[in-house]
């Protein structure tokens, strides 16, 4: 109930910013025309805002809080975000295999059957697929 | 549209190449339906960047392959080892479980297969029959029709998916938002683009959806894996022929719980925003309310598992109705099916069958093949597929975030693309986390640029008073709808099951 009520919160501030700061900022100011390129945006952002309250008000729906799942997930998160970001400087058949080995290493798999498949033969294959069936650039 | 146009479209459907793309998506589809935790949607995400290079027809029939596929292979999974492979197939592991406790796990499963077969089959031949002329009266209706249609769509949705009208309508608005980053129609103007130019063109399609409904959920199943090795033990085969088989005294024995399902599948199908969860249990409870023995019910009684696995693909074909002819979708599916259509250049809508007639003739044609397709690689496939279920998955996770990366990196040519995919899968885990719906969010996200032109338009037609809408009776129905409907739902009355609808 709190956590929704909370996320009721966070919405509402959410959608204020959004309207106050975020969207003025990034939109232009234009002159004439019955919509302005703020119209839906502040449309959405009104709704937010005003849905945020009301949940707050009146918490409804599930959460699913679970701290060590979610701090598992962003470990996920971070290590795929590592994964693009060395894709900018490293071959796809150096990032590719690194990354899928960490991550299921991550997950606790240990067999090596598994492992040879998701680190090796997968990123191959697709590799192979891409590059040299399909003829189409992979970074 | 003449007779030839139409009789064209379904013969491209027999073209060789458009059968082996609805071959290759019904294979892949009851593999990844065998998964349990991965299912036709994630599938259909992780390829719909892949048909850009494809032609239009071959790609969305390979979609629709997938999503057919999905859902008979969905059922295995919830038979063998009581663990739905599709959130679809829950109802079928009611009965379809204690049959395979009972060592008759090929019965459970082939009656799944003709059942799934039948329903899919009843709803694609109301499609083909009902959309042309839906569509024919939707070009009839003006742009402020159109946004008083959108509105209503959108509060129905929101409304029906999830289990909360605020959080719904909070994700409709999101969605909204991010569809406006990019170039404003009426102005030309940049918005929301933050100094990023690659976002001129809007949000990438393909790297939100696959980033929303595909990353954010193998984040989720990533997270909650406790024990990467835990065998998966499926129920084993009594070796009697009769409980191998389903006998045709036993199929037409279930013929009114299978038309039933159907048409309960297909009705709601046809309604955006209810989906094929809604149908399966929907179609159980009739089915057990006209059974003079409701008391089997739960404990291997064939006439379940067709109730569940007829309603649940009756959708299939029905949950087209909306995108055809008005160009809305009314579930996940049919959303990416919508962005297959846009990658291809296509806009769904009811002039579709104007401008594209030959094209949906040919989706309706590959739509029928792909039944007979389910059907004959259902048949044989079943050892394979209850082998799959045991497949690690850690490699298919792997796998699936893999083919994301280089899907969306391909779409949208280069890892940027693949950047946005991950800020959105990110945001689409914490919408989970929180209850907002992802499916709302994505539909509204497809929907954005096509509400915010009805918008323009229809403020033009009014002059900007609102009062100029009594000249629009129709308008005024669809608006009084929408908030009859959102005073429906806030009042708690939600249809049963529809909490839990995602699918």
């Amino acid at each position: 109930m709190i956590a929704n009520r909370l996320s009721g919160v966070a919405t509402a501030l959410f959608g204020i910013a959004l309207y106050a700061l975020v969207i003025p900022y990034g939109t232009e100011t234009v002159d004439g025309g019955l919509m302005t390129p703020q119209t839906l945006p502040n449309i959405a952002a009104l709704i937010i805002a005003a849905t945020g309250v009301a949940q707050a008000a009146s918490p409804s729906g599930a959460v699913d809080l679970a701290p060590s799942r979610m701090a598992r997930a962003a470990l996920y998160a971070a290590l795929a975000a590592a994964a693009v970001w060395a894709l900018g400087y490293l071959d796809f058949r150096i990032v590719a295999p690194v990354y899928v080995l960490t991550q299921m290493l991550m997950v606790g798999e240990r067999r090596p059957v598994p492992l040879a498949l998701g680190a090796i033969a997968l990123p191959l294959a697709i590799w192979a697929v891409i590059v040299l069936a399909l003829d189409r650039p992979l970074p | 549209m003449d007779l030839s146009t139409i009789l064209l479209g379904f013969s491209d459907a027999f073209a060789p190449v458009n059968l082996a793309f609805v071959i290759l998506g019904v294979v892949v589809g009851q593999f990844v339906g065998a998964l349990p935790g991965v299912g036709p949607v994630m599938a259909m995400a992780v390829a719909m960047p892949f048909t850009f290079t494809m032609d239009p027809l071959p790609a969305i029939a390979m979609l629709v392959g997938l999503n057919k596929g999905g859902l008979v292979g969905g059922a295995i999974p919830a038979v063998l080892i009581n663990t739905p492979g599709t959130p679809d197939a829950a109802a079928t592991a009611l009965d379809g479980h204690p049959l395979a406790q009972q060592s008759k796990p090929k019965k459970a499963m082939k009656m799944a297969l003709y059942s799934s077969v039948t329903g899919d089959a009843f709803s694609d031949l109301v499609l083909i029959t009902v959309s042309a002329p839906l569509a024919l009266l939707a070009l009839k209706t003006g742009p402020v029709e159109i946004f008083a249609l959108m509105v209503l769509a959108f509060s129905v949705i929101a409304g029906l998916i999830g289990d909360s009208l605020a959080k719904g309508l909070a994700a409709t608005a999101l969605g909204l938002l991010c569809a406006t980053v990019g170039l404003d129609p009426e102005h030309a103007t940049p918005r929301l683009f933050f100094g990023y130019f690659e976002l001129f063109d809007g949000l990438p399609l393909v790297a939100v959806a696959v980033g929303v409904l595909v990353v954010a959920e193998l984040f989720r199943r990533l997270s909650q894996i406790d024990d990467a090795t835990r065998p998966v033990i499926p129920a084993a085969d009594s070796g009697d022929p009769a409980d191998a088989r389903v006998s045709w005294m036993e199929y037409w024995g279930c013929r009114f719980t299978m038309l039933r399902g159907a048409a309960i599948g297909t009705a709601l199908g046809a309604l955006p925003g209810i989906g094929s969860t809604a149908a399966a249990f929907m179609s159980y409870a009739s089915a057990k309310r006209a059974s003079s023995d409701p008391e089997s019910f739960g404990k291997g009684n064939l006439h379940g598992v067709a109730a569940t696995e007829s309603a649940n693909s009756s959708v299939v074909g029905a949950n087209l109705i909306p995108l055809l002819t008005l160009g809305i979708p009314g579930s996940i599916t049919a959303a990416l099916i919508v962005s297959a259509l846009m990658i291809q250049g296509i806009q769904p809508g009811p002039l579709l069958f104007e401008q594209q007639g030959r094209l949906i003739y040919g989706l309706f044609g590959a739509m029928l093949m792909a039944n007979v397709v389910n059907l004959v690689v259902g048949h044989a496939g079943l050892q394979l597929w209850a082998r799959v279920v045991r497949a690690p998955e850690t490699v298919i996770f792997a796998s699936a975030l893999l083919l994301c990366f280089v899907g969306v990196y391909l779409s949208t040519g280069g890892l940027f693309g693949v950047a946005i995919m991950l800020i959105f899968a990110v945001l689409g885990y914490l919408m989970g986390v929180f209850g907002y719906s992802t499916v709302v969010f994505i539909i509204a996200f497809f929907l954005g640029p096509r509400f915010e032109q009805s918008l323009g338009q229809a403020l033009v037609i009014l002059r900007g008073d609102p009062a100029n809408l009594l000249n629009h009776p129709v308008a005024i129905a669809l608006l009084l709808l929408a908030a009859v409907s959102v005073a429906w739902l806030l009042g708690g009355r939600r249809p049963p099951a529809a909490s839990s609808i995602e699918d």
